[in-house]
């Protein structure tokens, strides 16, 4: 993509999430483990858990969570953490909504007949109301050439 | 003229802004929103959906599904300045627009938001005539943000709970 933007930020919520996953997981093992619990060893396992969750947890939410969103005039990228990125031209689709999930998360919706995408935009910490505006004209500079 | 225009929008994405954020919630849960919305030959500046099964946390979410019904409502957005004759022939069109799609969606009730700059006494005296009861119109004066409402219930929870 040439002159094409990129918006990747670290997502707080999703990253926190994934370390407090790793310090779950971690304190469940030690807690079913036959480590003795005891003076000064739980402090110790206590602060190398959280080392710990702090390295994986990061790993982890890039792996899982990190988003990378890409667009320029013809159309957009959206990657989430190692899965397949999914590419769209701003032609495949035909009208343009503001949608609030039910999380209070605002995405552009983008339909295409019945069906529909969402663009999480306030997750990739865009301003949603003015990146609707944008899309709109992106979508529609394509209906005079189709 | 500029000035007017300006102040419409602005006044046309705080009321958006405001209902997809969540501040209609006493009456509705509005969570998606159109511009440029076309119904037939009008064209309303936004149209904002939503129904009457608001959000919420644990027992408000609770509450919510065992008691409220869930009604689709929408709110329309118009400027008497994006019409080349907004007159009274062209809101009654509009409201019959309004009319019909919602029996086409099954949608419970409207509110129609009217936007205008000053000197609209002919357009203000129609809206305060208004008494269908599924739909509340509300003018409002872009300069001021003065609201005159319809002679229905909706108007005026419209006037008591959108802030412009």
């Amino acid at each position: 993509m040439s002159g094409a933007h990129i918006f990747s930020p670290i997502q707080i919520y999703s990253l926190f999430k994934s370390c407090a996953i790793i310090f779950v997981v971690q304190a469940l093992i030690v807690l079913f483990s036959p480590i003795p619990l005891v003076d000064p060893w739980r402090f110790l396992l206590l602060a190398i858990n959280v080392i710990i969750s702090v390295i994986l947890g990061w790993r982890f939410y890039r792996y899982r969570y990190h988003m990378i969103f890409t667009y320029d005039k013809g159309g957009f990228t959206l990657k989430k953490g190692e899965g397949k990125a999914i590419e769209h031209k701003w032609n495949d689709f035909t009208k343009v909504s503001l949608f609030r999930s039910e999380y209070g998360e605002l995405s552009v919706r983008l339909y295409r007949d019945s069906e529909f995408f969402d663009l999480p935009v306030s997750k990739v910490k865009m301003n949603p109301f003015d990146f609707r505006f944008e899309v709109m004209q992106l979508v529609s500079s394509f209906k005079g050439k189709n | 003229m500029i000035a007017a225009s300006h102040s419409i929008d602005d006044r046309m994405n705080k009321l958006e802004k405001g209902l997809m954020i969540g501040r209609g919630r006493w009456i509705a849960d509005f969570n998606e929103s159109f511009r440029k919305f076309r119904i037939r030959d009008v064209e309303f500046d936004a149209f904002i959906q939503g129904n009457t099964r608001t959000r919420g946390f644990l027992l408000s979410r609770l509450f919510s599904v065992m008691l409220n019904p869930n009604y689709s409502v929408g709110c329309f957005l118009i400027s008497t300045e994006s019409v080349k004759h907004f007159d009274r022939k062209f809101l009654s069109k509009a409201i019959s627009e309004i009319q019909s799609y919602m029996k086409d969606n099954e949608m419970k009730w409207s509110w129609l938001f009217i936007f205008a700059p000053k000197g609209t006494g002919e357009i203000r005296k129609h809206v305060e005539s208004i008494s269908d009861q599924s739909i509340g119109v509300v003018l409002v004066d872009a300069d001021s943000g003065n609201m005159v409402h319809s002679n229905s219930y909706l108007g005026r929870q419209a006037k008591k709970y959108v802030k412009i």
